[in-house]
């Protein structure tokens, strides 16, 4: 049984150390999974030496907790939304290579095969898989062993870029559940933290009207529209919400006002008191909106 | 503060009714001074607003909780810990186990138990508490406030791994949390059916008008049969 103190083998405590600092650090890397029910762990770190008192076991209690605590605290938030940001700006460039590599690789294949259709993934493990195009009938030029190695080293380098890509998501994911559980939840993980990139922080997005956040993202047209009086733009990033991409373009403008605002208060309260929020009622809103907006145009 | 016209035990362990100008306020006796304290015959007093916390809007309603001096208690959803304070001022010679997730809020929950040797913060997610550090052996009393879904389930959840047999749950109920469209009624009665399954439900009242859709409710626990 593994305790905050130590472990417990046969009747034995073996303790984890005497100061907190090593205490703290056995009991962070602990979990509750082993620990009996109705255990008395007092009597057992008494009995084993840890503390003389039922005082001096709370004592040392408390400060190792403080301490599991603190270090969990800072570790989960210092700079957090930095290292978000970072990962969002490098997903970018990965899928910037994995086009160049995809769309080069296309080029130099089709001197060989120009009759293939295949879409960049399908082509990359089309070459991967079979090298030359085999038997396949062709009016491309040949290619021999040397051509093809270099080919699918290049193929190896993107198919990397493109595994990496995936993993980079599973961080986003993971991150923003602990950064911003509401705004992951109500626009998904990865346009939370666009969002959060593009305001610089969590917080500054937190501190944001939700008019700005609507319009994150489509500076010329706002500055356009401010400037020369052309239609306001609508929807800025949150465009990429699929409630809004998808929905008919006269309601648009309504429904990406009205997930704006939701975003706002995720934000502040992600921030802020870190409650659970919940969007229940988001496809309800959206489907009330786009009856009014139908309405209007028989009228 | 202006002039104290009485102070009259509560029926709990440091809490008392203070009344002045006329109005009866709720307050706990404690060791530590700070902004929202003021002594008054060498004790130092803290008013207790029902309005910021769950467990006073309880005590003002008379439901009477079983917390003694030497409680040990799993308090679940300790937020930035106004309300964790005034457990441990009750229950000065027990124990606190105060579970938060949110990093943020529990930073500032760190802030004010800085002192307090009978608080024990845990930060942890309270809906695996076989996840949690390994400091909690048992415990007599788990006060419930989080606001998330799956109130009835979480509650469960740590009664089962901590809860003493014939301990007592005190949860407030946040009916927005679990559901913002449901009709409140309905969401009460099914987190209140699924405590039914390891609790025999004591006593139980609506928080109006200080904390609109809340339930408070008492339970003993029958154990995990």
């Amino acid at each position: 049984m593994r305790t905050w103190f130590g472990r417990l083998e046969e009747k034995n405590v073996i303790l984890a150390g005497n100061s907190v600092n090593e205490l703290a650090k056995w009991a962070e890397s602990s979990d509750s999974k082993e620990l009996t029910r109705m255990a008395d762990l007092q009597s057992l770190a008494m009995k084993s030496g840890l503390c003389p008192s039922p005082e001096e076991y709370r004592r040392l209690l408390h400060e190792t907790a403080m301490q599991v605590a603190r270090d969990h605290i800072s570790m989960s938030l210092a700079g957090k939304d930095a290292y978000l940001m970072q990962a969002v700006k490098s997903l970018d460039d990965l899928n910037e290579a994995y086009n160049i590599l995809t769309s080069r690789m296309g080029e130099w294949y089709g001197i060989h095969y120009p009759e293939q259709r295949l879409r960049p993934n399908e082509l990359l493990d089309f070459i991967l898989q079979h090298g030359s195009r085999e038997t396949i009938p062709s009016i491309g030029a040949a290619m021999d062993r040397d051509d093809v190695a270099a080919i699918q080293g290049l193929g190896l380098a993107a198919k990397a870029l493109f595994y990496q890509r995936k993993a980079l998501e599973g961080y986003i994911n993971s991150a923003m559940e602990e950064v911003a559980p509401n705004l992951s939840n109500l626009l998904g993980p990865l346009l939370g933290a666009r969002l959060i990139a593009r305001a610089g922080s969590l917080e500054k997005l937190a501190k944001m009207p939700a008019s700005t956040i609507q319009v994150m993202g489509a500076g010329d047209a706002l500055f356009k529209h401010l400037r020369t009086g052309s239609p306001s733009p609508k929807h800025g990033l949150i465009f990429k919400h699929p409630l809004i991409s998808g929905s008919p373009k006269s309601a648009r403008g309504k429904i990406s006002r009205m997930i704006a605002s939701k975003a706002a208060i995720a934000a502040r309260v992600d921030h802020y008191s870190g409650d659970a929020m919940d969007f229940d009622d988001l496809n309800e809103k959206v489907a009330a909106i786009k009856a009014r907006m139908k309405e209007r145009k028989k009228t | 503060m202006s002039a104290i016209e009485s102070i009259a035990p509560a029926g709990m362990n440091n809490v008392f009714f203070i009344t002045t100008e006329g109005k009866k306020m709720i307050g706990t006796l404690t060791s530590f001074s700070g902004e929202d304290t003021f002594e008054h015959e060498d004790k130092i007093y803290r008013l207790w607003n029902p309005n910021t916390s769950k467990l006073a809007s309880m005590l003002m309603k008379g439901m009477k909780a079983p917390l003694t001096k030497d409680s040990k208690i799993l308090y679940l959803g300790a937020a930035s810990g106004t309300t964790v304070t005034r457990v441990a001022d009750i229950a000065d010679e027990g124990i606190i186990y105060a579970v938060e997730f949110a990093p943020r809020p529990a930073r500032d929950l760190l802030k004010v138990i800085e002192d307090r040797e009978n608080v024990v913060p845990i930060i942890a997610d309270a809906r695996y508490p076989e996840l949690y550090p390994p400091f909690i052996d048992s415990v007599d009393i788990i006060y419930q406030d989080v606001a998330q879904p799956g109130q009835a389930g979480i509650a469960i959840a740590n009664a089962d791994k901590y809860l003493k047999k014939d301990g007592v749950l005190i949860i407030a109920i946040k009916a927005k949390s679990i559901s913002a469209s449901e009709n409140v009624g309905d969401i009460f009665r099914r987190e209140l059916e699924t405590l039914e399954k390891r609790f025999e439900i004591l006593d139980k009242m609506s928080l109006e008008p200080l904390h609109h859709n809340h339930l408070a409710a008492f339970c003993k626990y029958k154990g995990n049969i």
